[in-house]
């Protein structure tokens, strides 16, 4: 564990994406103490005020407030909680299901890998935004319903990721070794394959919690995602498209939340791969 | 008495280019107590026949025949679920490779306590544990309880394939089988390893099938010695025998190409088995 963290800081890089990631994670548990406000109490008199900084500013709405005067820095505090969420759930998701996709197309091979990676080429196919927003025509706009679209639209990269990792171990020697001891397949596929598969798939999800935060902003921005009142930064984007011109603040926050937010995934899941992948290679 | 008997054993592989019969119609038998080695080249069929003994040829492969008789049980009649009891229990398999014999993610302590949490259910934590620590002092690792908590990458190749003689050894096998054990080892490491495993066989009266390719090997454990080419046996007979009085043209064409310190002279071109020669025409020699 101390080599690893070692090894970790070793890339600039991604120690900044794990304190980007530190940053989201403490904003969301304790955005109740951070946050100057509530994310969905409307002040009417107090709309569209520039952040503190700017002319027309207040103190006490450091990032100034949106078309219902609520209050901006609030909001995407409070924001942070729901992409942190989506980012959970759709990995969960994805994993859930991906994982003994993978697992047992990649371990009994034949027509059993046949059959499960016919329904991963199916479902690579039709365009990810297409299906989840198909998905979420089905079940109703709402955030659930987008982190199961996108949990499910995820499934086939997980599958993918597994099978070819526990390919790569099944044929090692230390598989037959446990084989030969009388191991079951379940055992083998669980307790023996998978810790040494797991690697990439320990990366993928990182890169895929990013994934997920953008395309559930996406949804959002559809209208297809988290439905007003919820402060989820995709869906503060479309409420702000009118005010482009007269409130820029209410577009530019939000977007850079998410730019941050999918940026230390993406640095940390970069890290994550230099240090595990030459680790359990050599030794 | 013999622990194990192959009867006319037929292991074929199927593809697009045709049939390859890796193992041709064998018959021998292992004794109690005794070591057997098989001996011959890559692609002999020497590990396929171990794995038809353990029942893990998976397709392509087919085993097409034979019976293989242990403790008067055929194996090949056994179910899956059976054959699980019997691996690991009755009959446990060392490798080659102990870089990758083990598993990286375990502690070696860990993947020997498997093999009891397998085979002998009866058994507690604390008795587990110290079983474990016995089966590695067996084997000549000191510092057995430390040593318990190290990852495989931590040990060195000699001592690697001692934890896995140690996993191979921990539920006392009647039969172990040794697929080319010390073939990635320096000669020294080989030395002791070998002298580990003829240490056991008295202690335990373990039968074990050796294959190796390596004669000077054989020379050192063997009891009997089973000469394969090409899928068949081309010569049994005991080590004494064997070395002595050669009669297959394959087993003395084996026994020339070895140089031998003092008699090979300097310079001189070392002799290969020459391929062109159809060894399968000459009779086979069993005694």
């Amino acid at each position: 564990m101390r080599d690893f963290i070692k090894q970790y800081q070793k890339n600039k890089a991604a120690v900044v994406g794990f304190i980007i990631v530190l940053i989201l994670v403490i904003m969301a548990i304790f955005a109740p103490f951070i946050a100057s406000h509530l994310p969905a109490a409307q002040n009417l008199p107090d709309r569209l005020i520039p952040p503190m900084w700017e002319e027309g500013g207040v103190s006490s709405h450091i990032l100034g407030t949106d078309d219902f005067g609520r209050d901006l820095f609030s909001r995407i505090i409070y924001g942070a909680r729901i992409s942190l969420m989506v980012g959970a759930v759709s990995v969960g998701l994805s994993l859930s299901f991906g994982l003994v996709m993978g697992l047992m197309a990649a371990y009994f091979g034949g027509k059993v890998d046949l059959f499960i990676m016919r329904i991963v080429d199916i479902m690579l196919a039709i365009p990810a935004i297409l299906l989840a927003i198909v998905v979420v025509s089905i079940l109703g706009p709402s955030l659930v319903n987008a982190m199961i679209a996108i949990g499910v639209v995820g499934i086939p990269t997980y599958a993918r990721v597994v099978r070819a990792s526990v390919l790569a171990e099944r044929e090692k020697e230390y598989v037959i070794a446990s084989r030969i001891n009388g191991s079951s397949n379940m055992r083998l596929m669980f307790k023996v394959i998978l810790p040494n598969a797991a690697t990439p798939i320990i990366v993928q999800s990182t890169m895929g919690f990013a994934s997920a935060v953008l395309e559930a902003a996406g949804l959002s921005f559809l209208g297809l995602g988290a439905q007003p009142p919820m402060p989820e930064w995709g869906a503060m984007l479309t409420d702000s498209l009118q005010f482009i011109m007269t409130a820029p603040w209410m577009i530019f926050y939000p977007g850079l939340a998410i730019f941050f937010t999918v940026l230390g995934f993406n640095l940390m899941g970069d890290g994550l791969m230099d240090v595990l992948d030459p680790k359990l290679k050599d030794k | 008495m013999n622990l194990l008997e192959v009867k006319n054993l037929k292991t074929y592989f199927y593809s697009d280019a045709g049939v390859n019969k890796a193992v041709d119609d064998i018959s021998f038998e292992i004794p109690k107590g005794k070591t057997v080695c098989i001996v011959g080249e890559s692609g002999s069929g020497k590990s396929i026949t171990s794995l038809s003994i353990m029942g893990l040829i998976d397709a392509p492969g087919k085993i097409e025949g034979g019976e293989i008789v242990f403790e008067g049980t055929d194996l090949l009649k056994l179910s899956e679920r059976e054959m699980r009891k019997v691996r690991g229990r009755d009959i446990s398999m060392i490798f080659q490779e102990p870089m990758t014999s083990l598993n990286p993610s375990y502690t070696v302590g860990y993947q020997i306590d498997e093999a009891l949490k397998l085979h002998q259910k009866q058994l507690n934590k604390k008795q587990r544990f110290e079983k474990v620590v016995e089966s590695l002092e067996l084997v000549g690792i000191l510092d057995a309880k430390e040593k318990y908590r190290e990852y495989p990458f931590k040990l060195s190749g000699g001592q690697r394939q001692r934890v896995m003689v140690a996993i191979a050894m921990a539920c006392e096998p009647k039969l172990l089988i040794a697929d080319e054990p010390t073939t990635a080892l320096d000669v020294t490491i080989q030395a002791q390893v070998l002298e580990l495993m003829n240490q056991l066989q008295k202690k335990k009266g373990t039968s074990i099938l050796f294959i190796t390719h390596d004669l000077g090997v054989v020379s050192k454990v063997a009891d009997e010695v089973i000469v394969m080419y090409k899928g068949h046996i081309v010569e049994k007979a005991s080590a004494r025998e064997l070395f002595t009085d050669p009669r297959h043209p394959y087993t003395q064409a084996l026994l020339h190409s070895i140089p031998t310190p003092g008699v090979t002279k300097r310079k001189e071109k070392l002799a290969t088995v020459d391929d062109s020669v159809d060894y399968l025409s000459f009779p086979k020699e069993i005694r």
